[in-house]
């Protein structure tokens, strides 16, 4: 731009310079030609007037010299043709001659033609001299007089011009050097800026060459690699066969029924085969996929490698074969040599295997997000070349390994679940046969029984019994042991029962005062038969708990009847039942025999009985208080007593409130209740 | 007791067990009802069908027809809507009160009973439905 700038501007100047010189030499032509015209003008006058001096001198010398009328008329011809000649002008030299010059000229002819002899008489020489010479100095001294006029006036004019024509001269001169120098100038800018310019190239040009010498040397490079990658392929599509037949070999060996030390010991003998690797390391992070370590091949130098240094370095192999899994990527080794000793970025591993190994290919072995372990391919005796085919193809193998691997365990817990599953079916089974079982003895032990008690009431209501009281005993003795036997017959079978399923086999709201009221009835004449005085009372206002009313029946039953049973006659048995926030609790205490405190932890075992209930040959079978625990705990209950020998012994049971119903729920049930 | 005051009302009674069978027939021919008995379901459903009984006892667990297909049959024909049933059992202690009342029978005994118990509670069925000629007790 700048360059365009600079050259418009050097082209004006150049205009500007042509239209001054152009100017100057019209002018200066001008100039030349009204000089010429003054000059032809001033320089005739001189000429003629010469002319003519030169021409009477010429005849004073002619007429000293003349003898003879032939050289006077010559000469006069001579003058005459001279005469008539015109200058540049056009006019003629005699219109020019002074006209004394003529006059004498006419004389002298007269008077050599009038002379007889032919000669001009010398008298007449000199007067004709004498008159020429005076006209001669007269005219003389007038071109004189008119050259110094006319010279003068010259001067004075080529003066005025000359100093003018210098003035101007020297104003031209003057914008003429200026403009030279501004052109200079100028022309030395455009010089300097491009030669920048050209610098410019010229270091671009060095540079270009830099680049291309460098591009020719990668595409060298480029080439090498390309040819070696070439041979590299030939070598590969060699091999390709080879390898791949053995690999088809091998996958077909990764099955998933095979055991995994089988299916690791193929991968490691089969990798190491194909590729000819001298050692193959297999190295299993899951332990129970797959065998710790495998060590395959014949090189000595890789026994360092064994189990205990593997476990040694295992967190950092795992680290560095996780980071290979996640990227997807291999450790490839061509050739140890080329390690730096300073390099202190390798694995210790690595490092350890660098010292005895010449050549690896580590390759993890993995299932999805899970790093299973690695396999790793080791040259002893030389360096190796680890081709992009051959890694991919231990890539691949490894994967099928792996699979193999994940699948065989899947397979393995499958088989597992399937042998729990069926324990657990031949357990249910057992269970259903234990059920099936009890309610077989139920009805096989309940029939007998109710035949013996049948009979045996009926047989003591016969009057003719009144006479033969040996009889009614033996039959009372009979009916008590029936009853013996089908409580405890009852107790069992409900504690089996129990001890199968021991959840409440219905959840319905029980209200828990109503129920004590009514064992309470139930108990009545047993209660009143021992001389005991039963009392029930409660402090609250909602008493509903969520269970199977039979179940918990079956434990007021229990406590209140033990309660009963163990207390002596004009003793208290006084049941009380209260609300907490969340439970409903009831305390059965009595006044009885208490239980030992060495005996406390068995009280709820089954079977046992207190040795103060055995000494009083209290009947029992052991198992209510057993029964009554499995319910209570079934319920998500508590039950906890306190007791002392002599004084009595005090039953505690908590059972979760009822809180399900909404409110207005809960006043129908208290509602219906009333009704 | 009386052991004339139900002679025209007929009870069947059945059970596989001869014993129990035997057991509650004196019972109740004692207090004068007129009893029949079967030993299994299918006898009894034919007895009560043809007779007509004002009340069955019937055990639960008998061959050939159980205590509660019987109940069923019974109560899909109409004719048989007037005899009231009593179930009795040695399965469980009172567990079955459930079914009872779906089945709509009218009591349910569990074995071993007391013989007291039973003609109490055949008496008190049959005297809710307002027998004139109430002999019990």
């Amino acid at each position: 731009m700048g360059q365009r700038v600079l050259v418009v501007v050097f082209a004006l100047l150049v205009c500007l310079l042509g239209t001054v010189v152009y100017g100057n030499v019209n002018g200066s032509v001008e100039e030349f030609k009204l000089i010429g015209n003054t000059g032809s003008t001033t320089s005739n006058i001189v000429i003629m007037q010469r002319e003519s001096l030169m021409y009477s001198l010429e005849v004073e010398r002619w007429l000293a010299q003349t003898s003879t009328r032939r050289d006077v008329q010559i000469r006069r011809a001579l003058l005459a043709q001279r005469l008539q000649a015109r200058d540049s002008t056009g006019v003629a030299n005699g219109e020019r001659t002074h006209p004394e010059y003529f006059e004498t000229l006419r004389q002298l002819d007269a008077a050599v033609d009038t002379s007889p002899a032919g000669f001009l008489p010398s008298a007449l020489s000199s007067k004709l001299r004498v008159s020429l010479r005076g006209n001669l100095d007269q005219f003389t001294f007038e071109a004189r007089e008119l050259v110094g006029r006319i010279s003068r006036a010259g001067d004075e004019q080529t003066k005025e011009i000359i100093s003018a024509e210098n003035d101007r001269r020297s104003f031209q001169g003057l914008v003429v050097l200026i403009i030279l120098l501004v052109i200079s100038l100028v022309s030395i800018y455009l010089a300097t800026s491009r030669l920048k310019d050209f610098k410019v190239m010229r270091r671009g040009i060095a540079d270009e060459r830099a680049v291309l010498a460098s591009t020719r040397g990668e595409l060298n490079r480029v080439e090498h690699a390309l040819s070696e990658r070439i041979e590299e392929q030939k070598i590969d599509e060699n091999q390709a066969k080879h390898l791949d037949a053995s690999i088809r070999e091998l996958n077909k060996k990764f099955r998933m029924d095979r055991e995994a030390s089988l299916v690791v010991g193929d991968l490691a003998k089969g990798l190491g085969d194909a590729l000819k690797a001298e050692a193959v390391l297999f190295y299993s992070f899951n332990k129970i996929l797959a065998p710790n370590y495998l060590l395959s091949g014949e090189a000595p130098e890789t026994k360092h490698l064994d189990g205990s240094m593997l476990t040694r370095l295992e967190s950092g192999v795992v680290q560095l074969v996780t980071d290979l899994w996640t990227k997807g990527a291999v450790d490839v080794m061509d050739d140890t040599a080329n390690i730096q000793p300073d390099n202190t970025t390798l694995p210790l591993l690595l490092r350890e295997s660098a010292k005895r190994v010449r050549s690896w290919l580590i390759v993890p072995m993995g299932e999805g997000s899970n790093v299973l372990g690695y396999i790793s391919l080791a040259m002893v005796s030389g360096p190796r070349k680890w081709t992009l085919r051959e890694i991919a193809m231990v890539q691949a193998v490894v994967a099928n390994a792996a699979t193999a691997l994940v699948h065989r365990y899947a397979l393995a817990q499958n088989v597992q679940i399937a042998e729990h599953e069926a324990v657990v079916k031949r357990l249910l089974e057992l269970d259903k046969a234990k059920d099936d079982f009890i309610a077989n003895v139920n009805h096989e032990l309940r029939t007998p029984l109710t035949s013996i008690i049948g009979y045996v009431e009926m047989a003591l209501e016969d009057a003719s019994l009144e006479s033969n009281p040996n009889l009614e005993k033996s039959l009372q003795t009979i009916e008590r042991n029936a009853f013996r036997l089908q409580t405890l017959i009852e107790d069992m079978l409900e504690l089996a029962r129990l001890e199968a399923n021991f959840l409440p086999a219905t959840l319905e709201p029980v209200d828990i005062v109503n129920l004590v009221e009514s064992v309470a009835k139930l108990l009545a004449p047993f209660s009143t038969g021992s001389g005991v005085e039963v009392a029930v009372t409660h402090r609250g206002r909602c008493f509903e708990v969520m269970g199977d009313s039979g179940q918990i029946e079956q434990v007021l039953t229990n406590l209140m009847s033990n309660a009963v049973k163990f207390t002596p006659k004009r003793g208290l048995v006084s049941i009380e039942v209260s609300e907490t926030e969340k439970a409903v609790q009831i305390t059965v205490a009595d006044t009885g025999v208490g239980i030992p405190a060495g005996e406390i932890d068995s009280v709820f075992e089954r079977f046992f009985r207190a040795s103060t209930a055995t000494e009083a040959l209290i009947p029992g079978t052991g198992l209510g208080l057993s029964i009554v625990k499995q319910i209570v705990e079934g319920h998500g209950g508590t039950i906890t007593f306190v007791s002392e020998v002599g004084v009595g012994t005090t039953f505690t049971v908590t059972l979760p409130r009822h809180q399900e119903p909404a409110p207005i729920v809960a006043e129908d049930v208290v509602g219906s209740r009333k009704a | 007791m009386t052991t004339s005051g139900h002679v025209n009302q007929t009870i069947v009674v059945a059970d596989d067990d001869v014993d129990i069978c035997d057991l509650v027939e004196m019972l109740l021919s004692r207090l004068g009802f007129r009893v029949l008995t079967a030993h299994d379901g299918r006898t009894a459903l034919s007895l009560i069908i043809d007779e007509k009984p004002c009340l069955a006892i019937l055990d639960v667990m008998m061959p050939v027809m159980d205590g509660f297909e019987v109940v069923r049959a019974l109560r899909s024909q109409p004719e048989a809507t007037a005899t009231k049933i009593i179930l009795f059992s040695a399965k469980s202690r009172g567990g079955d009160t459930a079914f009872m009342k779906e089945q709509h029978v009218d009591d349910y005994i569990a074995k071993p009973f007391s013989p007291a118990n039973l003609t109490q509670r055949v008496l008190d069925l049959l005297d809710v439905e307002g027998d004139p000629q109430d002999g019990g007790n």
